[in-house]
This record gives C-alpha cells, sequence and structure tokens, in this order.
C-alpha cells in the first residue's frame, strides 16, 4: 500500500494543483486508463466540499491518494462547516428544459464515475469522503476470448478428487466455474477477475479451498472464508462446483476444509447467510453445528441466477443468517427492552457465555461509519461507538444510501457491548427498521445488533426454512417487519 | 478556452478544457451573443479535452437560451469521456448531437 498527501487551502484556484497531484499519482502508479474519472471526480469532489463545507469561509482540505492492489482511494479531508447532506438536491433531468438545474450534478457525476464513495463522519475530528477507483485487471471472459470450450462429459469419482487449500495457478479455472455455472450474474464480482483472487488470497482478505480433480489435473470446486477487516470472524461463502461435478458431496468435503483452516488460523466463529429459495443449503450449515442467528430479507440481488438450477430469481434473495462458534468466549452484552427474550434465546443456542448489564455510562462523541456494496446493492450504517451526536450521523448516511446510492437494503449494526444502546435502538424502531438478529464479534471485535430497513418487496411465500429453530428466528424477524409495514 | 463565430449559425467552439477555473469567463464571453440570438447554436466539442459539471452549467445555459429563442441547439464532435458525460448527464434529451 501506498499513500502520499496534498493540503490545500479551500479555494478553487487550486484546483490545478489538486489535479497535478492526482496527475503524477496516476503517472507513478501506472493507472493512465484511470485518468480521466480521476481527473473529474477530484474536481467535481473538490468543487462539492467547497460549497457544502466552505461556501465563503477559509479553511484548508488534506487531499489523500492511497494505492493498494485493489482500489486507487481519493480521500478528501476537512474540518468545514458541519452539513446536512440531506439538503443536498439529487441531480435530475426534467421534461422541461427550463426547470433543469446543475444542482446535484457534481454528486451525481462523482458517483458515475467513481467505483464506490464513502461518507466518514469522524466527529470533532471533522469528516472525509472517500471515492473509490477499482484497478482494472483483466476478466475472465477477456482471458478465455477466442478459446472454444467444448462441452465434455465427465464421470470422476471421489477419489479422483483431492480438497486442497488454494495456489495462484487455481485463480483462472475458480473464474471459469462461476462463469460456467452463473454466467455473469454472480454478485460478488470479485470472483471473475482471476487476478484479484489471487491479490484478495495474499492479503488473505479471502482464504479459497478448491476441489482438484488429480486424474485430470483441474479445478472442479471453490470454497471460501472472507473477512475484509481481517477480524476474528469471517464469511463463509463463494461457494461453486463445476457442473460435470455436482453429486460428489463436494461441497460438504470443502466446508469440512473450510472449518479447519477457520479454527488452524484462530477464528472465533465463521458466519454463513445460506439462501432460502431452497432448505439444502441451511442442512448443510446445522449438519456441521452452525446456529441460527438472524434473517436477510433480499439481501442477493435478484439479478442472480444459477445457469444450470434456476433461471432467474422471482424476487431479491433473502438469506438465513448462521454462525459457527470456534472458540469459548465471555461477553457483557447490553440488550435492548424490546427484543430481550429473542436475543437471550439466540444467545443460549450459541452457548455462549454472556451476562447482561443495564447500566448506562457517560455519552462521549460517537462513530457512525457507513459502506454501500454496488455488486449486492445494499447499503451498512455501523455504529461502532454510541454517542450524542450518533443519530443525526445515521440519518445523513441512511439518506446517502437511501436517495444516492439507490440501495436496496440497508443494514443497521449497533454494538451490542455499549452500555448506552437502549435509547438509540428506540430512535431507531421509529425509523423504518426493524430487528434482524445478531452478529457476534463482526464489528472490530464486538458482537452487534442487527436492524434491515428494506426498500424492495420481498414475499414470505417464497422463503423456505429447514428447522425449527432457525423457523422461530425468522417468524419472530417476520412479525417484526409486518408490524414495521403496518404503522 | 472558446471560439466564437456568428455566421448562419452561432458556433461556440470549446477547446482544450472547460472547467471551475474558466468557465465563468467562457460564460461571460457567450453571454453577449444569447442576448442577441437570432439563429441555432452549434456547441463544436471537437477539440474539448475535458469537461466537468462546471463546462456543462455553461452549456445548459446556451440550451436554456436556445429555447427561450425558438432556436436549435447541437453538439457537434463529442467523443470518448466528453461524450459519455453528456451522455451520462442527460444531456442528450435537450441537445442534439451532429
Amino acid at each position: 500500500m501506498s499513500k502520499s498527501k496534498l493540503v490545500i487551502d479551500s479555494n478553487k484556484k487550486f484546483l490545478p494543483m489538486l489535479q497535478c497531484f492526482v496527475m503524477e499519482n496516476i503517472k507513478l502508479f501506472h493507472l493512465l486508463n484511470l485518468s480521466e474519472k480521476l481527473m473529474l471526480c477530484s474536481e467535481e469532489a473538490f468543487i462539492y466540499i467547497l460549497n457544502t463545507s466552505f461556501r465563503s469561509e477559509d479553511g484548508e482540505l488534506s487531499i489523500d491518494i492511497t494505492v493498494n492492489e485493489f482500489y486507487l482511494i481519493l480521500s478528501f479531508k476537512d474540518k468545514g462547516l458541519p452539513f446536512d447532506i440531506s439538503l443536498t438536491q439529487d441531480y435530475k433531468i426534467e421534461e422541461s428544459l427550463q426547470n433543469i438545474s446543475t444542482d446535484g450534478l457534481e454528486l451525481f457525476l462523482m458517483k458515475q464515475f467513481s467505483s464506490k464513495i464513502e461518507w466518514l463522519n469522524h466527529g470533532n475530528r471533522g469528516k472525509e469522503l472517500k471515492l473509490y477507483f477499482e484497478i482494472p485487471h483483466a476478466d475472465i471472459v477477456t482471458l478465455i476470448q477466442n478459446k472454444n470450450e467444448h462441452k465434455i462429459e465427465i464421470h470422476a469419482e471421489l477419489d479422483d478428487i483431492e480438497i486442497k487449500t488454494f495456489q495462484e495457478k487455481d485463480a483462472v479455472r475458480i473464474s471459469q466455474i462461476i462463469y460456467k455455472t452463473y454466467g455473469y450474474t454472480y454478485p460478488n464480482e470479485d470472483l471473475y477477475y482471476p487476478q484479484k483472487i489471487i491479490n484478495l488470497n495474499k492479503s488473505a482478505k479471502l482464504i479459497s479451498i478448491v476441489a482438484y480433480d488429480k486424474k485430470r489435473d483441474d479445478i472442479v470446486g471453490h470454497y471460501a472464508l472472507e473477512r475484509d477487516d481481517l477480524g476474528s470472524v469471517a464469511e463463509i461463502g463463494q461457494a461453486v462446483v463445476d457442473p460435470n461435478y455436482r453429486g460428489l458431496g463436494l461441497m460438504k468435503l470443502m466446508r469440512k476444509k473450510v472449518g479447519q483452516t477457520a479454527v488452524k488460523i484462530g477464528l472465533e466463529g465463521i458466519i454463513s447467510q445460506p439462501v432460502t429459495t431452497h432448505t439444502f443449503s441451511q442442512k448443510v450449515n446445522e449438519g456441521v453445528g452452525a446456529t441460527a442467528i438472524g434473517f436477510s430479507y433480499g439481501v442477493v440481488p435478484q439479478k442472480q441466477s444459477f445457469k444450470a438450477i434456476k433461471s432467474k430469481l422471482t424476487q431479491r434473495e433473502s438469506c438465513m443468517l448462521y454462525f459457527l462458534p470456534l472458540k469459548k468466549r465471555a461477553r457483557r452484552l447490553y440488550f435492548p427492552k424490546k427484543h430481550n427474550q429473542i436475543l437471550h434465546e439466540i444467545y443460549m443456542n450459541l452457548e455462549f457465555e454472556y451476562s447482561v448489564d443495564d447500566k448506562k455510562s457517560q455519552l462521549e462523541n460517537g462513530a457512525v461509519k457507513s459502506f454501500y456494496s454496488k455488486n449486492f446493492e445494499v447499503g451498512y450504517i455501523y455504529v461502532q461507538k454510541i454517542g450524542a451526536d450518533n443519530f443525526q450521523s445515521i440519518q445523513e448516511a441512511l439518506y446517502n444510501l437511501q436517495f444516492r446510492m439507490k440501495a436496496d437494503v440497508i443494514f443497521i449494526y449497533i454494538n451490542l457491548e455499549d452500555a448506552n444502546i437502549e435509547e438509540l435502538t428506540q430512535q431507531i424502531e421509529k425509523e423504518k427498521f426493524f430487528f434482524a438478529g445478531i452478529m457476534p464479534s463482526i464489528l472490530n471485535g464486538k458482537d452487534v445488533i442487527r436492524y434491515e430497513y428494506l426498500r424492495t418487496l420481498v414475499e414470505n411465500s417464497e422463503i423456505n426454512i429447514y428447522s425449527d429453530r432457525a423457523r422461530s428466528i425468522f417468524e419472530y424477524i417476520s412479525n417484526q417487519r409486518t408490524q414495521k409495514f403496518n404503522k | 478556452m472558446v471560439e466564437v463565430t456568428n455566421d448562419e449559425q452561432l458556433v461556440i467552439k470549446l477547446v482544450q478544457r472547460l472547467d471551475t477555473t474558466n468557465a465563468e469567463n467562457t460564460a461571460a464571453i457567450i453571454e453577449e451573443y444569447l442576448d442577441d440570438l437570432v439563429s441555432d447554436i452549434v456547441i463544436d466539442v471537437t477539440q474539448l479535452e475535458y469537461i466537468s459539471s462546471a463546462g456543462l452549467q455553461v452549456v445548459l445555459k446556451c440550451a436554456k437560451a436556445a429555447k427561450e429563442k425558438n432556436k436549435n441547439i447541437y453538439l457537434r464532435g463529442a467523443s470518448g469521456t466528453v461524450k459519455e458525460i453528456f451522455q451520462i448527464s442527460g444531456f442528450y434529451t435537450f441537445i442534439k448531437e451532429i
């Protein structure tokens, strides 16, 4: 990772200096194919901040450029006027030319020409606008272009297969299996780019396990642990088996190896989100000892389809949320009164050692972060620390995810180990959020309570739940959602 | 920055960059022609390498002036990212490409 910094006054005459700084970084990292996007977004971000944070006030901006293996990140930090982004108009083309205004156009162009945008409120340390630009890699279709793929009948036996850890040379084949199985509908686009699979494994953000056909020297399946923050829990997923090798039980074998790997690297547990259009994956999860801890309505985009299984999803896919504990641990938690009973039920099912407290502590400045997943069209708001200014930061993040990013689904994660949780959760419940379970150790090692705001129609009739225990949690969450609708 | 010829059509030729640093001056140069507009407008961007939202505001101003005087506005020579910016911003809904 490499970083450079520029500090300039809040005056538009410094735009050429800013763009020179950006251009020198582009040259340094040989990213000339990003130059036009970066030039445009650097100007739009600079002007947007001058107009919203400074207006006629003097001040300074700190601009950082960070380059890692996936992104060039252009970050603007300022301590200018606090502003409510909900007051910024959305740019739109009106039918009547006389009514068209360029208000909001800066932000609109930034969204269109960057890979993702993050707004961070650092409390009394100011605020930050981060623009991510994905570093281009060749995708699998480019790599296999001009190679005719012949349909070959393979009659493999289980003895031919070895389940092993990932090696760089496996990456192309993993992308090919994803493409063969899902076409171009798999929501995690990273898996279409072999170089990204290699880089993610190098950084340990992805830990891939593969099924290898020794007889035919071929990779025929993939399963992985994912942890963006390199934290103490990982999400299991990215599971795929070459259609020629279905029926051999490879998923189960890879799942076992993934579990062993998680124990080996010292993880506290594994999160999984099996789909609910069928119950097979939920059964696999419960078979290895995972416990239902929540439910995610519509978390997978409707565009995903399985080439060989089902033509197209009829609505966004909902997932049961499971946790497989791998280590003993003890926690002091603060349960919001409204969900006290279900929270006890979930924690007892997990067999975690915990105590519940209800003492409040002194409120300081809070910390809220938001993130938008473009691939899944899902927004996340993380309340890392509960403070007096949280609710306003949450509302700003919510507006941003809802109206600018057009997120179909928004989750909010609140630290369950923070003594001041009651009041904040009561405020959240007055908004459009409904309870959606818990996640252990997910937020800087802390447990969270999750709430969901669903902005699309998802019918319960297409949801299938495997076990009674999971159904009890699903029904509780479904009732919470219904109450929200009926308000 | 900008070259203007006013014959059968008002041709506004934008050159190199139209951004925050020069949009105001460009708008001021064009304004006097827009006040007395009697013909269609052609925005020639053949030699324009870069345009930002500040530059688009200048083009929008021209489009509104043309509409007010019941004239047409055309865009000539857009390519690459400049064309993409016009497209994404929806400017082709009121400006015709020639």
